[in-house]
């Protein structure tokens, strides 16, 4: 051991310039491996056929990374999708798709491989919810509503807990 | 819509529109305006709820379904009259 760090200092190299090359040779590496996983990925999907099938929203899902100090925070959105079949498919969609999602949608989920190509959703197959009196039920069938307090207020869209 | 129907976990979409409806119980002009709300989880095909609250109609059994929008049955008042907005 002591001959390896004499072997640095005697031959001229600063232990300074050492660190910085492995800290460097890391970095490419991790760039390298970054940019081979996603060409295989990507070649991988182009392989694959491209799959539509009907489909439900099951869940969702972000993740948040940076933001601590000055960084500034970058999200990605998540969509998980039942179809027909009861397989489950998560994808990465956009943030604007993400939002205008909402679990139990149902429509037209197209993929490849691994790649989310978009989901329509079904809207011919919309439900409205109405109700009747048990025991009135001549006053006809109403839409039901409520009170919203502060409605110019309320930013949409709004989720009800 | 808790204490109407019941219901919790909702996901108000938009607002449709809004507009004036005279009320003949309580003899004034309310504004309502109309959302497109839509539940957050499964519901069944149908159900009964006590309303509870504090309104005249608590204690009353409301049975609730679903009607196919694009081919819906009447329904009271001007309930039905915006339904061409949300499909």
């Amino acid at each position: 051991m002591n001959e390896i760090e004499l072997g640095f200092f005697n031959s001229g190299i600063e232990p300074f310039f050492v660190v910085f090359f492995i800290i460097f040779a890391l970095v490419i590496g991790f760039f390298l491996f970054m940019v081979v996983g996603s060409i295989s990925q990507y070649s991988f999907n182009n392989k694959q056929p491209q799959v539509t099938t009907q489909a439900r929203v099951l869940s969702k899902r972000t993740k948040v990374s940076g933001g601590s100090g000055d960084s500034s925070a970058s999200t990605w959105y998540y969509i998980t999708f039942e179809t027909v079949n009861g397989d489950r498919k998560e994808f990465q969609v956009k943030g604007q798709e993400y939002g205008m999602l909402v679990d139990g949608d149902r429509g037209t989920l197209s993929y490849q491989g691994t790649r989310y190509r978009g989901f329509n959703r079904d809207v011919s197959s919309s439900f409205l919810l109405v109700f009747i009196h048990r025991d009135y039920p001549e006053a006809g069938m109403q839409v039901p509503g409520g009170t919203v307090e502060e409605v110019n207020r309320l930013k949409l869209p709004y989720y009800v807990n | 819509m808790k204490e109407e129907a019941g219901l919790q976990q909702l996901y108000v979409r938009n607002k449709v529109t809004e507009t004036v409806f005279y009320n003949s119980y309580t003899k004034e002009d309310q504004n309502r305006h109309i959302f497109l709300v839509q539940a957050c989880t499964e519901l069944p095909e149908k159900w009964s709820h006590f309303v509870t609250g504090e309104d005249d109609d608590r204690g009353l059994c409301y049975l609730f379904f679903w009607i196919d929008v694009t081919s819906p049955p009447t329904l009271i008042a001007d309930h039905g009259k915006y339904l061409h907005l949300i499909h």
